[in-house]
């Protein structure tokens, strides 16, 4: 064995190497506070090894990379652990680079004869924000496209060149399969390389000067420990104020992970402490030192490790470019860049961009040359100190203007919904089809039905008391314009905090007592709200049986789920039901018998899609046989011995056309008919001759396919939605 | 083996700089390049394709009609469907983005690109037919110019009003629109080449 170790190191000279790394001279002995470079270099190799075992699985284009993301993720063993481990050791990493840059200026490692060294960890960390911005887009989904959208436009805003380098960024016009190819080629191949080679030298240049002792480490120990106290108090009030859930009132809501964190810093600055003597004899790298890094990574793996299983690598809907995403932001370490863009209007936008981030890179740049004199030492300390709080205040500013803002409230909630509907989606029996995610979720009655009905719909619908899309009224309400700004924000908070979503509880709210409006606001509230009654049906559940329960219940039929404010609301429906002496109110139990089996009919009826469409001629002739006798049923039910419905309407070619047609009444074929358009289910509209005939003459649904509003595809997906027909995992 | 190493590095410290022929140095260097620069080259060709492809924007797209249009002015969204190219992918009539379409008179409407002409963020529409960006809170009028002042009381980031699209109203009331990007952050509207 020695003999064969022997032959080795003559040919090769590894021990040399493995003398040379890690038998270093440490003055002053092993420090806790060396650990920082050290925790660097293990979240690349972390990365790098997870990256690796990632790309095995990628696949970048536009029609596979959220896809295979999503198979990693939910799919293959132990995918959720690989790539939350690489997404926040990314997170980890950050961290440690500002912790590592902080400690060299502080302790002025940058000066000469460091100075090369330094520039080359300025280097590294634009690569690493590189990496990190690259990296963001590779699941393609909604979250990293637009907030990756926002970084491109900016490239695009640069003067002259802009346009010409947006275009090889993203490989063309638009974003698709060559802005992924090219975003993972520098993510895995050109940024790691670059790493790689800066990290060398860094560390060889490193070990060629050695580390900056603080031999006189005793004498600072005091400032340290009030550093300490301040850094932690600071932790656990961000940690407070991040996790504290909107609303809440008790003392300690959300304090939680703000002790747990808070008590792991007091609980590693007390190792520190107590393992650190103020002065100790030189010793080597190993094993004193690597032991101290060991621990350290320990530590940073176990906060990734904690937060895998906590929180989770994200996985947002798949990419959009026509989808609207409301929640789009950089991730959290960018944020203080993105909140800086807001002070810059017009086109003052490329000082926020790119001047002063250049600048603050120019000013770390000429650190080693300012650092020269005492005052020179003290000035770049401050100036990174100060880089820190702004760059914290900023994020402070983004992220609570944001809370404040209750569309992008809802955006957040939505993008959440959206992105666990795209995967569920994704783990349907059928599986993804090789056009892509974003087929089956734009296909998806569950997904689009809401929007649909939104934007088409509930400017007269209502969907069980909203627009379709939970709580998004709140936002749209007609506010009065009077109303601005400061004021305009506590109605919409008090409206938040309330905890009313929906329109009709907040119309059941009593205004008058929410304390933190004023009278004119509480007002222009209620006004708002009046204004928010809807002028058609509320048509939550209208193919369902207990629908028609109630459409024939006396007391609720002339409410506004069915009617709305229609005219319809007084018309001879409405009366037919109510009538005490003729009408359904004043049925006898045979005739309520007779209503129970037509509902039942109705509701076979409301099961048919259009002709029977069975290949098998003989189970084809069985269903048409089923199909007769429900409506020879429903006709004799219907009919003059019956209830006598097709007095006003037709039903599968027999009765009169004054009212709706109940051929297939409430069937998905119905209501794509009469979304298509209403006249052809006996709907009629005021242009018709005989409006005047009718209850609700001024009534006007759009022929949304006729007129070209909707496609086939939009109004299949409203009607499979309005009948709750959509994929529900098991 | 180590003994040759270390004597060959012994020599060249001592070593003084042989004279050699230029044609050598000159053959050297030009070789050297040669090789490293071919690949590079042939790299660059396709790092640089894009540049070489136009923008395929620029026909009249179909929308809708004009009886979609809320005569209030409201604006609504509608998707564009056109044929879309993705490096090797075509897929015919497929939705490529979204526009705001309102109407403005009888048989006028107006669109805009639902693009923020700031850093290219997805405008939504206020109910009152205002519209705002959802990134750095730009505000824009119901006319898509854009206001000094957003409901925060800050200053408008965006350095122009939303871009409106050509359009054309057929006869029979059918809407065509031209579906175009325009370059972000810039006062003017120029579209993207």
């Amino acid at each position: 064995m020695k003999r064969i170790a022997d032959w080795f190191d003559q040919r090769i000279g590894y021990r040399g190497l493995i003398r040379g790394m890690l038998y270093e001279q440490i003055p002053g002995g092993a420090r806790w506070r060396y650990v920082w470079g050290s925790t660097l270099v293990f979240c690349f190799l972390t990365q790098v090894v997870t990256g690796i075992f990632l790309w095995m699985a990628y696949s970048p284009s536009s029609q596979t990379a959220w896809e295979s993301v999503y198979y990693i993720q939910h799919e293959m063993s132990g995918g959720w652990l690989l790539r939350g481990i690489h997404h926040f050791t990314a997170q980890a990493m950050i961290i440690l680079l500002v912790l590592h840059v902080m400690q060299v200026i502080i302790d002025g490692a940058y000066k000469a004869p460091r100075e090369v060294n330094f520039w080359i960890g300025l280097i590294l960390l634009q690569i690493v924000l590189g990496l990190s911005l690259t990296g963001y887009l590779l699941p393609w989904d909604q979250k990293g496209y637009w907030a990756t959208k926002v970084a491109t436009s900016l490239i695009e805003a640069m003067p002259l060149v802009g346009p010409t380098i947006q275009k090889i960024v993203i490989g063309g016009h638009d974003y698709g399969h060559h802005t992924l190819s090219r975003f993972f080629a520098l993510h895995a191949g050109v940024l790691p390389a670059a790493l790689v080679l800066f990290l060398i030298i860094h560390v060889y240049a490193f070990r060629r000067h050695g580390i900056t002792a603080k031999l006189d480490e005793h004498k600072s120990l005091p400032l340290a420990h009030v550093g300490n106290i301040i850094g932690l108090v600071a932790a656990l009030a961000a940690c407070y104020w991040l996790f504290r859930a909107p609303g809440a009132t008790g003392i300690f809501d959300g304090l939680w992970p703000g002790v747990i964190i808070g008590g792991g810093i007091i609980l590693l600055f007390w190792l520190i402490i107590l393992l650190t003597p103020p002065r100790r004899k030189d010793t080597h790298f190993w094993p004193d030192q690597v032991l101290k890094d060991a621990v350290a990574c320990l530590a940073v793996l176990s906060a990734v490790i904690f937060l895998t299983c906590y929180l989770g690598a994200p996985l947002a809907a798949p990419a959009d470019a026509t989808a609207e995403f409301s929640a789009a932001r950089p991730e959290w370490y960018f944020l203080f860049l993105f909140q800086l863009l807001k002070y810059f209007p017009g086109e003052l936008e490329i000082i926020g961009a790119v001047v002063v981030p250049g600048a603050i890179m120019g000013m770390l740049v000429l650190m080693p040359f300012i650092g020269k004199t005492k005052v020179g030492h003290a000035f770049n300390v401050l100036f990174v100190l100060l880089l820190l709080a702004g760059a914290g205040y900023l994020t402070y500013e983004a992220i609570s203007q944001d809370k404040e803002k209750p569309e992008f409230n809802f955006a957040v909630r939505q993008a959440e919904i959206d992105g666990h509907r795209a995967v569920q989606l994704a783990g349907s029996p059928s599986g993804i089809p090789t056009t892509g995610a974003l087929t089956l979720v734009r296909d998806d009655p569950r997904t689009m039905g809401p929007r649909l009905f939104a934007a088409n719909c509930a400017s007269c619908h209502r969907f069980g008391g909203h627009d379709g899309m939970e709580g998004d009224l709140v936002q749209k309400l007609p506010i009065d314009p009077a109303i601005k700004g400061d004021e305009l924000k506590a109605v919409l908070n008090a409206l938040q905090n309330a905890g009313a979503e929906r329109i009709q509880q907040l119309r059941a709210i009593d205004l008058t007592k929410i304390t933190a409006l004023t009278p004119a606001q509480q007002k222009a509230v209620q006004a708002a709200l009046d204004k928010s009654v809807p002028t058609a049906a509320d048509l939550k559940g209208f193919a369902t049986r207990k629908w028609l329960t109630e459409f024939f219940d006396p007391k609720l039929i002339a409410t506004h789920q069915f009617f709305g404010g229609t005219k319809f609301a007084d018309g001879k429906m409405v009366e037919t039901v109510t009538d005490k002496d003729v009408g359904v109110a004043s049925y006898d139990d045979a005739q309520k018998k007779q209503l129970a089996e037509l509902i039942d009919v109705f509701d076979q009826v409301a099961s048919w899609d259009g002709p029977i469409t069975e290949p098998d001629p003989k189970k084809a002739e069985a269903l048409a046989a089923a199909r007769k006798t429900t409506i020879d049923k429903g006709m004799e039910l219907m009919g003059d011995d019956g209830l006598t419905c097709l007095d006003c309407h037709k039903f599968y070619g027999e009765g009169k056309a004054s009212g709706v047609d109940l051929t297939d009444y409430r069937s998905r074929a119905w209501i794509r008919a009469i979304i298509s358009n209403p006249r052809d289910v006996g709907y009629k509209n005021k242009t018709d001759a005989n409006d005047n005939d009718l209850p609700g003459g001024k009534y006007t649904m759009p022929a949304f396919h006729k007129t070209n509003q909707l496609d086939e595809q939009s109004i299949d997906l409203l009607a499979r939605w309005l009948r709750g027909e959509w994929y529900e995992p098991k | 083996m180590s003994e040759t190493n270390e004597q060959s590095e012994a020599g060249d410290a001592a070593m003084t700089p042989p004279r050699r022929s230029f044609m050598t140095r000159f053959l050297a260097v030009v070789f050297g390049t040669v090789v490293g620069v071919v690949p590079a080259i042939a790299g660059m060709m396709t790092l640089l394709d894009p540049l070489r492809r136009k923008s395929s924007a620029g026909e009249l797209v179909p929308v809708t009609s004009l009886e979609a249009l809320p005569s209030d002015g409201l604006p609504r969204k509608f998707d564009i469907r056109a044929d879309l190219t993705d490096a090797w992918n075509k897929t015919p009539n497929a939705k490529i983005g979204a526009i705001y379409l309102k109407r403005t008179g009888p048989k006028e409407v107006v669109a805009f690109s639902t693009i923020c002409p700031h850093a290219g963020c997805f405008v939504s529409a206020g109910g009152d037919g205002s519209f705002k960006c959802p990134c750095h809170d730009s505000e824009f009028n119901a006319d898509g110019s854009v206001r000094p002042m957003n409901t925060q009381g800050k200053a408008t980031v965006s350095p122009r009003g939303m871009d409106t699209l050509e359009t054309q109203v057929t006869e029979d009331g059918q809407i065509l629109v031209k579906f175009e990007r325009f370059r972000t952050g810039s006062t003017q509207k120029t579209p993207q080449g």
